[in-house]
């Protein structure tokens, strides 16, 4: 049999209205002889009544002092799935379909323990099965599943799209033909978030790298866990609109595509606010920087705040992290003393001790007051930190970019045409991003796309 | 149809899965006598080396200076270049690229200091860093680069079959 896996998002499913649009892609799939599971995500975003956010923030509401249990919190957000799940189960049954609602768990998906961001061990996908056997659409409960004794787990960030990806790789061998279709607000993956570029086009054909990439750099696509997944079972990978008929984009993988795909510039992206934080050191002690970012990097790893766009060069370094964290950045890296080399000499300075500065000055102030005291027996350095606020990351994603030389400088070249200055950029093997002033974003963002062409298809560009 | 069917295991567990080394790679810094006019100088240099069909990649750009890397196969043909244009440069060659990879890394936190941990602890000084949505990239000298991938392994509890590319 064919089966086909179709998720959708809180906007799919919000309304009645919307969720007819969605359950009509479900019947359309049923006539064309697809057994289908569908995948839901709880209805509606922050502020409707079974949206997770709502859900949360009722159990919260119990008493704000005290936080709830991470296993119950778990338990409390997977309702959301679950009531989506009856809900368009019997959208469905109205329709005169046969649907069945399963949760996580019923579905046979097993996690591990760790609440909020558990990872899929397994799915036993014979109780599907056996429901497709019988002539059923099988609606499951997204973003979620239960540990081996029965706790209710939830996935974490694109938990609904890992569940879809998932399924297909539970089902494939008992398939003779698999596809995952994710169903979203927009027609597929597009060169640029077409709210700011009117000409952003919508691939026909990407690769999971690609569009791996292009989430890691801010774009809101396929979650990177679905695409690599769906990459590593090799299942057909569809994002398509709830509210449009148009084909969207296969995401498949590099060896199913052509050389022209596998090296293109794909789109451009931005992410979202940004605080860039550089660190000098004193000239002749660039040895002490490894130590310095060392104990930076562990202060930020305890409160679970990630970084990017790291940056080392000479006696300075530098790392982005998001604008929401930077309160809590100051306040862990402000007046941080890190001592290096202590104890390694017999007479004094015992060695070096560097003291943080990043502009709140409570914590810098108190520390060097001590500090000073001991200046006789250390050699005391202050590092203030130059946190740069009101940026932006702006990335052009490019397969294999190294192997085309001279995308850095036409991006450079653009940008400073379009007078958007450039604090920094960084690369990976499919990427290049520039650090912009976020009041220039979208200026760039248009320039990018602009000079790269990517609002023409590969025909036009040709011709 | 039918048969009994068996679980399939699959996610990944999250985290650093592997971590490779690059060896063969070159580092450039370069610097600009006049501040004012290192946006257009640097400008010029990358446009000269995409003349020259010289690849570079963990560009980085300093008030006065531009850092960037070099394959091995093409350090000859990018000094070439710096060399006509006459700029003030020095050059690290046979330095190493640690790719340390990891799924959804931008969910991640602690990945840049357990590989600290490792490099600082084995006392080897990175010379540039590069992130991408799979992977944290580390210029080391070549010397080291074998000793610091086996101590990034032990610290992110890669065991042996899995840390061979």
């Amino acid at each position: 049999m064919k089966i086909l896996v179709q998720k959708f998002g809180g906007t799919s499913v919000a309304s009645d209205e919307n969720r007819q649009k969605a359950a009509l892609k479900v019947v359309r799939a049923v006539q064309a002889g697809w057994k289908v599971v569908v995948v839901v995500s709880a209805i509606g975003r922050k502020g409707a009544p079974y949206a997770t956010d709502t859900l949360i923030d009722t159990l919260r509401a119990v008493d704000p002092t005290v936080p709830p249990a991470a296993r119950e919190l778990d338990m409390m957000m997977a309702c959301g799935e679950i009531i989506s799940t009856v809900v368009f189960a019997q959208t469905l049954r109205a329709r005169g379909y046969e649907a069945i609602a399963l949760t996580g768990q019923q579905a046979g998906v097993r996690t591990d323990y760790e609440f909020g961001n558990a990872r899929i061990q397994s799915i036993d996908p014979s109780y599907i099965i056996r429901m497709l056997d019988e002539g059923r659409i099988v609606v499951v409960a997204g973003f979620q599943g239960a540990t081996e004794f029965g706790a209710i787990t939830t996935l974490g960030r694109g938990g609904s799209d890992t569940t879809a990806s998932a399924l297909g790789a539970a089902l494939k061998p008992h398939a003779e033909e698999i596809s995952v279709e994710i169903y979203t607000d927009v027609n597929g993956v597009k060169t640029a978030d077409p709210r700011h570029v009117s000409d952003a086009r919508t691939l026909p054909v990407a690769t999971y790298e690609e569009v791996a990439e292009m989430a890691h750099q801010g774009a809101k696509v396929v979650h990177p866990r679905a695409a690599e997944l769906a990459n590593q079972y090799r299942i057909p990978l569809w994002v398509k609109s709830t509210f449009e008929d148009e084909d969207g984009t296969l995401i498949t993988s590099e060896d199913e595509v052509s050389e022209e795909i596998r090296r293109r510039v794909t789109g451009v992206t931005n992410t979202g606010q940004i605080v860039y934080l550089t660190f000098e050191l004193p000239g002749g002690n660039e040895g002490d920087k490894g130590q310095i970012e060392l104990d930076i990097y562990r202060m930020l790893q305890g409160e679970q705040i990630p970084l990017y766009l790291n940056t080392t060069t000479g006696p300075s370094f530098s790392f982005a992290i998001a604008k929401e964290h930077l309160q809590r950045v100051r306040v862990l890296l402000d007046g941080l003393v890190v001592p290096v080399a202590l104890g390694q000499r017999r007479r004094p300075p015992f060695g070096r001790v560097y003291l943080l500065g990043l502009g709140m000055w409570a914590g810098f102030k108190a520390q060097r007051k001590m500090l000073e005291g001991a200046a006789s027996f250390v050699e005391l350095h202050t590092i203030e930190a130059n946190v740069r606020e009101g940026c932006t990351v702006v990335s052009v994603i490019a397969s294999r970019f190294q192997g085309m030389p001279g995308v850095m400088a036409l991006i450079l070249e653009t940008l400073a045409g379009a007078g958007v200055p450039v604090y920094q950029t960084a690369d990976s093997p499919n990427s290049i991003s520039v650090l912009v002033p976020e009041s220039e974003a979208q200026t760039a963002v248009r320039a990018l796309h602009g000079v790269f062409r990517l609002g023409q298809s590969a025909a036009e560009v040709a011709a | 149809m039918g048969a009994a069917s068996k679980p399939v295991y699959f996610e990944r567990e999250r985290g650093v899965s592997r971590v490779d080394v690059t060896p063969g790679v070159a580092h450039v810094s370069v610097r600009f006598a006049d501040a004012a006019r290192a946006q257009s100088e640097r400008l010029s240099l990358l446009q000269a080396l995409a003349a020259a069909s010289v690849p570079v990649f963990m560009v980085k750009l300093g008030p006065d200076s531009l850092c960037f890397a070099i394959r091995a196969e093409a350090v000859d043909a990018g000094e070439a270049v710096l060399k006509e244009r006459g700029h003030d440069y020095t050059m690290w060659r046979d330095l190493a690229l640690l790719s340390i990879m990891a799924g959804a890394m931008r969910d991640l936190s602690g990945v840049m200091a357990g590989i600290y941990e490792a490099l600082v602890g084995q006392g080897i000084p990175v010379r540039q860093t590069g992130d991408a949505y799979n992977a944290v990239h580390c210029l080391v000298e070549g010397a080291v680069a074998e000793r610091g991938a086996a101590a990034l392994r032990e610290r992110f509890q890669i065991i042996e079959e899995e840390a061979a590319p």
